[in-house]
């Protein structure tokens, strides 16, 4: 599912005189089934980006189109909801149902009263997230935080979105929590064939799963392009405050220091292996992917 | 001198355990990081040290175990932030949230205008001030919290995962504003998280695992316990993480924290 911003602005007090916009004429186009990472400093619009893609909020100049919805007229709002769906931050906190099976298939009971399948639904949406059957009978106040975020995704996957959007999915989240997520964020582009948007500051966990990036400062698109070009550019990053993956940086330390240009390095332990292999030494082998 | 004092405390939801005979002296003027995984306990033992929960054991804050008619006096040395300030903003203006507290302390509006001038040049929020709170990304949100806390001059300042919205940039500044402040001020800094990095400006690390604590040291010594805390689902700070895989190749023979300091001493 594509998305297209067409010289869009948008102010949250547009009534103000000298009001700042939180988005600043952008104009982006997203590809269909890839993960796009949106990237920025505190209050460069991320999250007014992320609200306008969801159609909660209306640019106040310009057009939105998602897919086949033109979000600036009129269109299906309850079809939208089933094409798009939105994981809020800590989206664990709007739990209110007293079992997970309850909690997932609650956006299908209300819109779809009489559809008799939606337990087959609930377990397709828990098998999506890694879960098994076991937990449609727990209380999603019972788990811990990483499966309360699995149950919180399951929940949306329900109505098989084709666009998902994700605010900072893996904030609060501890490491085996997030690595967890990351493979499941993975594998709903690779095997379920999704268009993910993830707004985040986890810079390290995006530079591992995300193919296109948007960086964004003061309201206005700095870059878009793929991750190697994006983070490649590390003087523009730091010039706009966005923030720079571990491994970039230490390699582009390396070639400051050293002038040794290790070029694309994907990862901490890929690092180390070129590292190791500068150095000649042959201890290979003992480092192993996560 | 100790400014909480935690000895043998049974804690349980239901019929869950959550701390069974756990211990933990905190020093006045200290700031220490207290990590762990999801469900190690952190949460809980905020909502312990704030009064919030019930205990029958030894809870020591100020010297005084806490009971009903010496909890105010204890809840108005000690500034709480907590993870989602949505929660807690309730004026339209920053400049409203950050004089709430005092307004309703009675503070003369010329100190409180003082204060605010104070705070919000502390931690660079001057330019938002005229903002609606729930109109501020969600770091910006995080920084009026922390600016609210600060305001009432706390003894404590209690961090539960308050800086988690703010990035990284952003949050090293806030921590070196911080230690500074816990310094000049001599605040004592309690800080539940689980990002490990903030071990490099706290006096002390102590990490925990269902209810015990499994490491308790200041850095950079404490990161040669870096496998129990992997281990247990933390995440380490990158440079420490590959200082350790270095060493395995001889390459470094201890833990860096800072990348450039790691790169000169692998090409030295």
């Amino acid at each position: 599912m594509e998305i297209i911003f067409r010289n869009v602005s948008f102010s949250y007090n547009d009534s103000e005189p000298n009001n700042k916009k939180a988005l600043d004429n952008i104009s982006v186009f997203l590809e269909g089934n890839l993960i796009h990472g949106v990237i920025g400093p505190i209050g460069s619009g991320k999250s007014t980006m992320l609200e306008l893609m969801n159609g909660i909020t209306k640019p106040t100049t310009g057009e939105v189109v998602i897919g086949n919805y033109e979000l600036t007229k009129k269109f299906d709002f309850n079809k939208f909801r089933y094409d798009v769906g939105l994981v809020y931050q800590f989206p664990e906190k709007q739990f209110f149902c007293s079992t997970v099976g309850e909690e997932i298939a609650f956006s299908s009971k209300v819109f779809e009263p009489k559809n008799k399948n939606i337990k087959n639904k609930v377990k397709k949406a828990l098998r999506m997230v890694g879960l098994d059957d076991t937990y449609i009978k727990r209380s999603p106040f019972s788990l811990n935080a990483g499966e309360k975020r699995r149950v919180a995704i399951a929940s949306v996957l329900i109505s098989n979105p084709k666009l998902i959007i994700m605010d900072e999915p893996t904030i609060g989240l501890d490491n085996n929590s997030k690595r967890k997520l990351m493979k499941l964020i993975k594998n709903l582009k690779n095997r379920y064939m999704k268009t993910i948007v993830i707004v985040t500051h986890d810079v390290d966990m995006l530079y591992e799963i995300v193919d296109d990036v948007v960086v964004l400062n003061e309201g206005k698109i700095i870059k878009q392009g793929s991750k190697t070009e994006v983070f490649s550019n590390i003087k523009l990053l730091e010039e706009n405050k966005a923030p720079i993956p571990n491994v970039v940086k230490i390699c582009d330390i390396i070639k400051n220091k050293t002038g040794i240009d290790f070029g694309y390095v994907d990862n901490l332990n890929s690092l180390v292996r070129k590292i190791a292999n500068n150095f000649n030494n042959n201890t290979v082998g003992v480092i192993q992917d996560e | 001198m100790n400014i909480i004092e935690i000895n043998n405390l049974t804690f349980r939801y239901d019929k869950k355990f959550i701390y069974d005979d756990f211990s933990l002296n905190i020093k006045r003027g200290t700031w220490v990081t207290i990590a762990g995984p999801n469900g190690a306990g952190k949460t809980t033992l905020v909502k312990i040290i704030a009064g919030l929960v019930k205990t029958y054991s030894d809870v020591k804050v100020f010297g005084n175990k806490i009971n009903r008619k010496n909890i105010s006096e204890i809840r108005r040395e000690i500034g709480f932030v907590f993870d989602n300030p949505d929660n807690f903003f309730a004026c339209e203006t920053v400049e409203d949230e950050l004089a709430f507290s005092l307004e309703n302390m009675a503070v003369y509006p010329s100190t409180i205008n003082k204060k605010i001038k104070e705070i919000s040049h502390l931690l660079k929020i001057e330019n938002i001030l005229k903002e609606n709170p729930y109109n501020l990304s969600g770091g910006e949100k995080q920084k009026v919290a922390l600016g609210c806390a600060l305001m009432l001059e706390p003894t404590i300042l209690v961090l539960d995962e308050a800086l988690m919205m703010v990035d990284i940039n952003e949050r090293d500044k806030l921590y070196k504003i911080l230690k500074e402040y816990n310094l000049k001020k001599r605040v004592t800094i309690i800080s539940f998280t689980h990002n490990l990095e903030e071990a490099i400006y706290s006096d002390r690390l102590v990490v925990l695992n269902q209810g015990k604590i499994v490491v308790d040291g200041s850095f950079p010594v404490v990161f040669d316990e870096e496998r129990v805390m992997r281990k247990i689902g933390l995440e380490v700070p990158f440079s420490v993480e590959l200082s350790q895989k270095l060493r395995l190749y001889n390459l470094v023979d201890k833990i860096y924290l800072i990348p450039e300091r790691l790169v000169d001493e692998i090409w030295k």
